[in-house]
């Protein structure tokens, strides 16, 4: 193991089954990996391969059956808002609290107190100054995801965890969501791990991309040659696209 | 929904209550349960009405206080009940078409307490309750036909009644929390009075200025009208009990002991100790009519008394 | 409001109904009496009579009656998250109380509270505090865990995870629940007051109802009863139908959505 101070977030021997009818189904069997600060990781893999559990175990949501997380060599057990996970599902959003108030949710400590947030920004990043008074229940998916996304920035982490974050959502605005939320990254610094099935997402976006296969072992990590300058015109990202899918789909 | 239910109910009584009184007579009688119903117990279970009305078929109904028995005589269900005159008097004021057929029983009323500082009506405090079967009860209208004469006014105690059953009404009177007074009757009167501490602070007489009759039986004009015989009947059955029970109140006793799933002794006790006294006449009418008119409790009263007692000639 | 038309269109058919029946029927007053009847008794009531006064008391012996059950039942809800075997204990109270009425309860609530307010308030306690019970668990079992996932990531205190995300979260459930108790309790203080005489001097609606019903004053009893309906009806579509426009329905969280 090493121990680069650049190493903000390391995942050491993790193991993850649920129990299932017959016996018990194992997701995660033995799986390490760093992240140096300020990366941005596309994590890729079909459906069903253990992404989501391995979002939920490093942000402490569920526990490991073994295995350790730890932050900048820190063991962690328990959530804290350094690293924040954005679910892939629709219910995160509070029903009672308007858009508005859903982010500012963020910012607020356990305390109770208020941090500083730039609202108004993130309204503008999201897309979703119109609706700062909506209710969740009056959005659409996507608008209902920028939210989260929106909620998951202001909080300001060190880690952002996002699960899928622009499935389901209309080709045209994921394309600018992806283009923003780049630029996000950026300027907030921000180390992200990203989840998806995506390959296109992952090329477009990740500075570096990590593959696991259906039955959560890690079978390719590497720099993403097209980080940042990704378009899918070019001969490079076919051959890329072409490679990875034969991954993912285990050829 | 609540309002279209009453309707219904309402609805249903009716129609159900209707259409009854076919060619046999049929004589429906509601009594309550106490000592001062005696003859009216051992009428029933000596089978005397039967005897004298071979024909017709006698019903009884037991019901808890005179307010369901009214309800019941209203919906057509019962002919004949039992009470105090002033339950009658406030039916017969609101509309219903009965009458007064017989006295039944008097009977040594009195308001109990178990406060040594209350010695008179006028010692009772505004938080003090006092103990009674329901307003509009007979002890009710004494009450307060002792408060018109003490303090002037009589409604005083109106609004410091517990509405209670003589058995809860003691049991509330005997734990000396909730209650302060129990206006009862026997066999209460002496079981309380038996009690340490407990005193009474006026009796029936006492309020009334006289004698009075406790319980009356009334008849519906129907009834009356077209079986004059069955009433005569019914009060001839009841002067026979009231014989047996003056004359051998050993056999009395154990004729009502399954009733009232008392001892025997204890029974032979009640009827004997003169705090129950059986007889046919009435008395008292004209003064609660009197006094309930003049307190608002009646809107009319009768020009002449045989509007309201059967077989009076004024 | 469609609604509060439909509801005043089905009352006015209903007292159409009741009129006819007595053309038709041609029934005695002291069995039904008409609706003019009884809109008098209801006027004098207010005017000659205390009735404002008696809904008062039976309206603040309600609101007592379910706030002590609200409070009681977030303390009851506390104990049944915090432990397993509190949950069990909570669940076997709710199994031994909920199914009995509170007039079931009554004599023993005279022998130990006596015949005032404070047996009243009780009974009502116990109508209210079950049904609320059982809505705030199973309000809290329905709350989606992503809800509690989001509150642990921003480290909320137990506290601010109760009054932030669970409470909000099971309003669905906790209005429901306050609408089943608060008619149980209507329900259980009528007939309470019915049996226990006056309390606070002039007791409430029930016992205008009782003392309307020994002195046959059989206008007077449906007037009575008109109250009891008219306020069940205001609390059910005016009190809890803006509460719920207000917030459910706002939220999109209906139960029935």
């Amino acid at each position: 193991m090493n121990h680069n101070p650049d190493c903000i977030l390391s995942i050491r021997g993790i193991s993850k089954s649920y129990p299932s009818i017959s016996s018990s189904h194992t997701v995660l069997s033995n799986l390490s990996i760093n992240f140096k600060k300020g990366e941005f990781t596309v994590l890729l893999g079909p459906s069903g391969c253990g992404k989501s559990t391995l979002l939920k175990i490093i942000s402490s949501m569920i526990l490991p059956d073994s295995g350790e997380i730890y932050i900048s060599n820190i063991p962690v057990h328990t959530p804290d808002r350094k690293r924040i996970l954005m679910l892939q599902d629709d219910n995160q959003l509070f029903p009672w609290l308007t858009v508005k108030k859903n982010i500012l949710f963020a910012v607020h400590t356990s305390q109770g107190e208020r941090r500083s947030c730039n609202l108004e920004n993130l309204l503008t990043l999201t897309g979703l100054e119109k609706y700062a008074d909506y209710y969740p229940h009056q959005l659409s998916g996507g608008m209902k995801k920028r939210t989260a996304l929106a909620r998951a920035l202001a909080g300001n982490p060190e880690i952002l965890l996002l699960d899928e974050p622009f499935a389901s959502l209309d080709e045209g605005i994921r394309r600018t969501l992806q283009q923003s939320f780049i630029n996000i990254w950026k300027e907030y610094q921000l180390t992200v791990l990203l989840v998806t099935h995506d390959i296109r997402e992952a090329l477009i976006s990740g500075q570096r991309i990590v593959v696991m296969n259906a039955h959560g072992t890690i079978i390719c990590d590497e720099r993403n040659p097209l980080s940042g300058t990704a378009h899918p015109q070019e001969e490079e990202f076919f051959t890329l696209y072409k490679k990875y899918y034969k991954l993912i789909s285990n050829f | 929904m609540r309002i279209s239910l009453t309707v219904l109910l309402v609805l249903l009584l009716t129609v159900s209550c209707t259409g009854k009184h076919g060619d046999t007579v049929q004589l429906t009688i509601a009594e309550q349960y106490g000592l001062a119903y005696a003859p009216l117990q051992i009428a029933k279970e000596e089978g005397y009405i039967s005897e004298l009305l071979p024909e017709t078929t006698v019903e009884w109904v037991k019901l808890g206080n005179t307010a369901a028995i009214r309800e019941a005589i209203l919906g057509g269900k019962v002919d004949m009940g039992f009470m105090g005159i002033p339950p009658f008097l406030i039916g017969w004021d609101k509309g219903m078409k009965w009458k007064i057929f017989t006295g039944l029983s008097k009977a040594e009323l009195g308001l109990i307490t178990w406060r040594d500082d209350i010695l008179d009506l006028k010692d009772f405090g505004p938080e003090d309750k006092i103990a009674l079967p329901q307003p509009g009860s007979i002890q009710h209208i004494l009450l307060s036909m002792a408060a018109g004469k003490e303090l002037g006014k009589s409604d005083a105690f109106d609004n410091r009644l517990v509405t209670m059953k003589h058995p809860d009404g003691m049991s509330a009177l005997l734990s000396k929390r909730d209650v302060t007074a129990h206006f009862t009757s026997p066999p209460y009167v002496r079981m309380e009075m038996k009690e340490p501490g407990m005193h009474m602070i006026l009796n029936g007489e006492e309020a009334m200025g006289g004698d009075f009759t406790f319980i009356v039986g009334a008849v519906t004009d129907t009834l009356h009208e077209k079986h004059p015989e069955v009433v005569e009947a019914v009060k001839d059955a009841l002067a026979k009990a009231m014989v047996l029970i003056k004359q051998n109140p050993g056999k009395a006793s154990a004729i009502l002991k399954d009733e009232f799933s008392l001892d025997e002794k204890e029974i032979y006790t009640y009827l004997t100790d003169g705090s129950l006294r059986y007889s046919e006449d009435i008395e008292g009418v004209p003064d609660f009519l009197a006094f309930m008119k003049n307190s608002g409790y009646l809107k009319k009263t009768p020009k002449n008394l045989n509007e309201i007692i059967i077989g009076v000639d004024e | 409001m469609k609604k509060t038309g439909e509801r005043t269109g089905w009352i006015f058919l209903l007292i159409l109904l009741w009129v006819a029946l007595i053309r038709i029927g041609g029934f005695s007053p002291l069995i039904l009496p008409s609706p003019r009847d009884v809109l008098k008794a209801l006027y004098e009531g207010f005017t000659q009579g205390n009735l404002g006064w008696q809904i008062l008391i039976s309206m603040g012996l309600v609101l007592t009656g379910l706030t002590a059950a609200s409070v009681s039942a977030l303390l009851f809800f506390l104990v049944s998250v915090s432990s397993r075997a509190g949950k069990s204990f909570i669940e076997t109270l709710t199994i031994i109380f909920h199914p009995l009425a509170g007039i079931a309860l009554l004599p023993v609530v005279i022998l130990w509270f006596g015949t005032g307010a404070l047996s009243i308030v009780f009974i009502i306690l116990h109508s209210a505090l079950w049904p609320m019970v059982t809505n705030l668990s199973a309000g809290y079992q329905s709350l989606p865990e992503t809800y509690l996932m989001v509150g642990r990531n921003y480290e909320l205190s137990k506290w601010r995870m109760s009054t932030k995300i669970i409470l909000p979260g099971s309003l669905p459930y906790i209005l429901a629940g306050l609408k089943i108790s608060w008619s149980r309790s209507w329900r259980a203080l009528i007939s309470a007051e019915m049996i226990f005489g006056a309390v606070f001097k002039t007791g409430g609606v029930g016992w205008y109802i009782f003392s309307r019903r020994v002195f046959m004053d059989t206008p007077g009893m449906f007037a009575g009863i008109t109250v009891v309906i008219i306020i069940g009806i205001l609390m059910e579509d005016l009190f809890f139908g803006i509460l719920e426009k207000k917030t459910v329905l706002k939220w999109g969280m209906s139960l029935e959505s």
